[in-house]
């Protein structure tokens, strides 16, 4: 019960500590921001979207995972640099358990990753003018937070090591990326599928394989976490 | 003794190879049969490939749950640089082999992709090393990131092969003459292994003790 109290205070101090400079979210709206006005712009020429509307949907699915590892990789790594930067992680050690800190930290960034993805999605699927018809919502919805939970828990795990190094801007992606691959892959194919790609009815069924992976993903990721992180916090 | 464990490894090697070109039969079944006997090169290096990585995991391991020694550090470093080595190797037979059978270098098969995922992984492993200035940070932080990649990434065979067609011919049956050829060539390539990361590792602890020295002289 402690753990989960230590957890949850980690958690609102995250959140508290980020609403009062709020860096790392208008970092990470703004970029999604640039991000989607340059997809609009770039894909857009005088007779409207240049991509056929068949395949419009694999298309936005792509974008869409591209838009959430990058802004993942600029908003979550501040997650531990700045417990180190501020001189604050001493203090957090003395305060909760190794694994209440990640579970907290994890927490915090998940919630900010599903808010931008429910942020991102429409107005995404809006620029590209995917057809709403054949989409399966719910399919979508499951897809988008478990892939997001997946995404937080290895960039809440990669950027507590990042944080000892002193090159921190550039290697965060590449540490995650490689580990991530088995998730993006799961993750393009279930939207593709909840976006009606060779499934004009918008089926849940299409994409249950694809949510197996997440669900299993997530799982591994953050138990391999928990285990793992002690050794870097502990020290 | 040593020595003539090393002409031995030599003569094995020369011999293996040799048989590859000179002793294995073509196989009808590929579209170049002569150049099937590729497979003779590039199986072993995948096999040290994954015997290397097991080791870089393990000995990473070894230093975070038995008192942080700086050797087993340098023993992880050690299996992940001869890792890559033998990732190249992999890959540069691989493509070649998949020129001449399917037409192109590189197919984004799931094999490929695997293998090109553990170089990434590699290559952020090197370059966050390179980023950590004190030898027990850089020990543990590295060790840490050895052994995630190492839980996740057996998620790779699971899931790639489940999104993307695969040309990697599936239970190939090889005839007892590529089987001999095939585990001689791996048991020499372990070998010669087993001899670099021997050799790397008395370098690394001759280094050690001299920083050791060093550091005693400072006072």
């Amino acid at each position: 019960m402690r753990w989960a109290h230590e957890a949850l205070a980690v958690f609102v101090r995250e959140w508290r500590a980020e609403w009062r400079t709020r860096v790392a979210l208008s970092s990470v709206v703004l970029f999604a921001v640039v991000a989607l006005v340059l997809i609009a712009l770039s894909l857009r020429d005088k007779t409207g979207i240049v991509v056929d509307s068949d395949a419009r949907p694999s298309v936005a699915a792509a974008l869409l995972w591209v838009i959430l590892f990058f802004t993942a990789a600029t908003g979550l790594g501040r997650a531990f640099v700045q417990e180190e930067e501020r001189g604050t992680a001493l203090a957090l050690r003395l305060m909760a358990r190794g694994t209440a800190v990640w579970t907290g930290k994890f927490a915090a960034n998940a919630s900010l990753l599903l808010g931008l993805a429910a942020l991102t999605t429409p107005i995404l699927i809006g620029i590209l003018e995917t057809p709403v018809k054949s989409m399966n919502l719910w399919l979508l919805v499951c897809v988008l937070s478990l892939g997001c939970v997946g995404i937080a828990a290895v960039f809440t795990m990669t950027s507590a090591l990042v944080a000892q190094a002193s090159v921190k801007g550039g290697l965060l992606a590449a540490l995650s990326f490689p580990i991530l691959v088995p998730l993006l892959l799961a993750g393009v194919h279930g939207t593709k599928a909840a976006l009606g790609v060779g499934n004009p009815q918008g089926f849940f069924a299409p994409g249950t394989g694809d949510l197996q992976v997440l669900v299993s993903y997530a799982i591994v990721a953050v138990t391999t976490s928990l285990m793992l992180f002690d050794f870097v916090w502990n020290d | 003794m040593a020595t003539f464990a090393k002409y031995l490894l030599g003569v094995w090697v020369a011999a293996c190879v040799a048989g590859t070109f000179l002793w294995l039969r073509e196989v009808p079944t590929f579209p170049d049969p002569q150049l099937a006997r590729i497979v003779a090169l590039h199986l072993p290096n995948a096999m040290v490939v994954m015997v290397a990585s097991i080791m870089a995991g393990a000995f990473g391991w070894r230093y975070l749950t038995r008192g942080r020694r700086p050797l087993d550090d340098a023993r992880s470093k050690t299996a992940a640089v001869l890792a890559v080595l033998f990732c190249l190797l992999t890959t540069v037979t691989g493509s070649v082999f998949a020129k001449v059978q399917w037409g192109a270098y590189w197919n984004w098969d799931p094999k490929q992709i695997c293998i090109f995922i553990l170089l990434l992984i590699y290559a952020a492993y090197f370059v966050l090393r390179g980023g950590i200035e004190d030898p027990d940070r850089r020990g543990t932080i590295a060790a840490v990131y050895v052994l995630f990649a190492a839980v996740m990434t057996p998620l790779l065979g699971y899931v790639v092969p489940k999104y993307l067609p695969s040309l990697h011919p599936a239970n190939t049956r090889f005839d007892a003459q590529y089987h001999l050829v095939i585990w001689s060539m791996t048991a020499g390539l372990l070998g010669l292994y087993s001899w670099l990361f021997n050799l790397a590792v008395r370098q690394e602890r001759a280094q050690l003790a001299l920083d050791e020295l060093a550091f005693e002289g400072d006072f």
